[in-house]
């Protein structure tokens, strides 16, 4: 399997990372003392972002809406142990990451099924191609992928991870993802083809 | 997957990744999304300190006075840590019988004649110690005088029983704000205290803003 191009996407740049980095620093290291008001600075932030990543991996706004509380969440406890050595955005899409394939294996566990319907209003619709007759909404596509297929395809081809690091993150072998990846962009090419 | 593509493919997939890339990068985050954050930041953090005095952090309720009832456990909490911190053998306790609050008053009460008005002013020292505190203290308590007048004047319409939840949520919330102010007053630097009063105001503003929106609330 030749490796495809990796979209790094840039997690740091775009308009959520329009903050001031050293306002962001600041922030951080009040937070990191206690100042919740710090905290909330740095929400308002990155919410939108956040919810972005949370809607596409959840395909569903309820399910998504309640992982963005469980990330933030989440930050908080775990910002004293953020040394700065990535962007802030960056560490928060990957707290908010965990996140979301730690409750997935919990769900595993439970044998939760997960075939979801999409839901994704607060995302704008979008077109592969200039010609109106193409168009598809890919945002809605991917809404409705399966969850393993969508999360194998949303976190390496739109947030930059790797294989092995998805690997690693899911608690799957990488082939596995490989494979997931695999049926993912299958099935878009084929929404494309519609 | 490139190996097995035919040029039909592989530009199939070109596309796909073009346009992965270009997804939006910000999408609209609900509305009270960071209330809610902040109410399980500050339970968890009064569970820290004192295990076993609250529950477990919450996980967005679904109606609304499961979560005063919550948000009114949060605080009581932190005013009992405040009060078993205050109540060394040497001083006297300040943990007397708060100040109840009388709400909701007649729709045509006054404001004014709130005896919350004697709860709010900014505690004895603050000001020149936490300048900054004082003036966030400030607002919630202008915002929180606001509310109540609004809230006041709507609540009797609600049935007699709802009456009484919102009024002993209410006069639980300020007993804690009471105490906790007492606490600042006495030791107008601790940043702790500080922020507890300020999450105790949040949630009060939460929870007066919560019975407004309530249907037959007078909206």
């Amino acid at each position: 399997m030749t490796p495809t191009p990796t979209p790094e996407r840039n997690r740091e740049t775009g308009p959520g990372a329009g903050l001031a980095a050293q306002d962001v620093a600041r922030d951080v290291a009040s937070a990191q003392r206690g100042d919740v008001m710090a905290f909330e600075r740095l929400y308002h932030g990155h919410a939108g972002r956040v919810m972005a990543l949370c809607l596409r991996l959840t395909g569903d706004r309820p399910a998504a809406e309640e992982l963005m509380q469980d990330a933030f969440v989440r930050a908080w406890e775990r910002l004293p142990a953020f040394r700065g050595e990535s962007a802030f955005v960056t560490w928060m899409h990957r707290v908010t990451v965990n996140t979301f394939l730690h409750a997935e294996r919990s769900d595993r566990r439970r044998g939760a099924h997960e075939e979801q319907t999409g839901d994704i209003d607060a995302l704008p619709s979008l077109s592969v191609s200039s010609d109106p007759g193409d168009r598809i909404d890919l945002e809605r596509a991917i809404a409705r992928l399966p969850q393993g297929a969508r999360t194998a395809f949303v976190l390496h081809d739109i947030e930059g991870f790797k294989h092995d690091e998805i690997a690693a993150l899911s608690g799957i072998a990488p082939a596995t993802v490989r494979a997931q990846l695999h049926r993912a962009r299958r099935l878009l090419m084929e929404a494309l083809d519609r | 997957m490139n190996d097995d593509l035919n040029p039909l493919e592989s530009e199939r997939l070109r596309r796909l990744l073009a346009a992965a890339a270009e997804l939006p990068r910000e999408a609209t985050p609900p509305e009270g999304a960071w209330p809610a954050i902040r109410r399980r930041i500050d339970a968890a953090r009064v569970h820290a300190i004192a295990p076993g005095t609250v529950a477990a952090p919450e996980r967005r309720p679904a109606r609304w006075w499961p979560l005063a009832a919550a948000a009114a456990l949060v605080v009581v909490a932190g005013s009992v840590i405040v009060t078993r911190r205050e109540q060394a053998p040497e001083q006297p306790s300040i943990a007397a019988e708060p100040e109840r609050v009388p709400l909701p008053a007649a729709p045509d009460a006054p404001a004014t004649q709130s005896p919350v008005r004697a709860l709010m002013a900014v505690p004895a020292g603050l000001t020149a110690n936490n300048p900054t505190l004082a003036a966030v203290l400030e607002q919630y308590q202008q915002a929180s005088r606001e509310l109540e007048v609004s809230v006041a004047t709507q609540t009797a319409a609600l049935p007699p029983a709802t009456r009484e939840v919102v009024r002993r949520s209410l006069a639980t919330i300020d007993a804690a704000i009471t105490d906790l102010r007492q606490a600042l007053g006495s030791d107008p630097r601790n940043a702790s205290l500080g922020q507890y009063l300020s999450a105790a105001y949040e949630q009060k503003l939460d929870f007066l803003k919560r019975v407004r929106a309530m249907p037959g609330a007078g909206m």
